[in-house]
């Protein structure tokens, strides 16, 4: 299968998709009930992550600042994006602009029609142990987190579009009325 | 997939919370999902943060506390000092498992813990507020639990 295509998918300006995600512990039992949310991108820096279920969940980042808004708990957090990015899904899916620089990156043999890629941080003290990214054609469809502590959270993509044009406001985020704002320095 | 089910006499909360740390010059907040599971052998707290990443996984049986996280296993004296070392609240089982079930004016005062529960309308334990000090230090931890106890 092609090489070219993680590279050639991450030199995209802008995707935007819907995801469903599970977390299975070691021995495999899920340690949380699934969620399913969508998520845009526009680079530089900028992205839409929310989860709707269990919990609503909205990551807004417009390249200088992170605001994640919790529905239930009625609170928003906001961050600099520069030092929160790593933290959320954003920076392991498309917030890297080096990836070479931060991952060992080694193809793996096609499994159930997939072309997979296994990022591997070179980071010593990353939150994450490795990433296996899968393709179908040019498209991602799954992304499995494995983390430092033998859990394995899947995200599968559907829908998934590239270089489309999103609108700007998408990237913005005003909190809503009543909610707990913190602006963390 | 597999599902979450719920083992024979065993107890199981899970849900949001999110911990806010102040103090006179910094403010600090974290939120995730939690799930309390509560058996006659033991109890464990699994906290998990942005996808589904483990925090800590802290577990309490007749004879230890023990937790695991990133870095590996550790023991304590007491689940309080667990669970302030993992999202900074000291807090211990018993005092968590009495908020959830909704009975925590005593022992709660006895903590320093200002606890206020609210319930849905079916009288489940909806919203968990509770403020505290933490130890040795000049900061207030004000905690938020939505639980859901599964059936």
């Amino acid at each position: 299968a092609d090489a070219s295509v993680l590279k050639n998918f991450l030199a995209s300006q802008s995707v935007s998709g819907v995801f469903s995600q599970q977390t299975v512990d070691k021995q495999g039992k899920a340690t949380e009930e699934p969620s399913q949310g969508d998520f845009k991108f526009q680079k530089p820096g900028k992205f839409n992550w929310v989860y709707q279920t269990p919990y609503e969940q909205v990551m807004v980042c417009d390249g200088k600042e992170l605001f994640v808004w919790d529905k239930d708990l009625n609170q928003v957090t906001v961050r600099n994006a520069k030092g929160a990015i790593p933290q959320s899904p954003a920076s392991i899916l498309f917030g890297q602009d080096s990836l070479d620089r931060d991952w060992d990156i080694t193809q793996l043999p096609d499994k159930d029609g997939l072309t997979l890629f296994k990022l591997v941080p070179k980071k010593k003290d990353a939150s994450v142990k490795e990433v296996i990214f899968g393709f179908k054609g040019e498209n991602p469809e799954l992304l499995q987190v494995n983390g430092l502590m033998g859990e394995k959270t899947t995200l599968q993509f559907k829908d998934v579009k590239t270089n489309e044009r999103i609108a700007p406001s998408v990237f913005s985020f005003v909190p809503p009325k009543g909610a707990d704002v913190l602006k963390v320095k | 997939c597999s599902t979450l089910s719920v083992p024979e006499n065993t107890e199981v909360w899970t849900g949001r919370f999110s911990v806010l740390s102040q103090s006179a010059s910094s403010a600090e907040r974290h939120s995730g999902n939690f799930r309390f599971t509560v058996s006659p052998e033991k109890k464990t707290l699994l906290i998990t943060g942005p996808l589904g990443a483990s925090v800590a996984k802290i577990e309490e049986n007749s004879t230890v506390s023990t937790m695991e996280t990133r870095e590996g296993i550790r023991r304590a004296r007491s689940t309080s000092e667990l669970l302030n070392q993992a999202v900074g609240v000291p807090v211990n089982f018993e005092e968590l498992q009495s908020w959830l079930e909704g009975s925590s004016k005593a022992s709660a005062a006895a903590q320093g813990w200002k606890v206020e529960i609210s319930r849905a309308p079916n009288g489940d334990v909806q919203r968990i507020f509770g403020k505290g000090k933490a130890p040795a230090s000049d900061m207030n931890i004000t905690i938020t639990l939505l639980p859901k106890k599964e059936k």
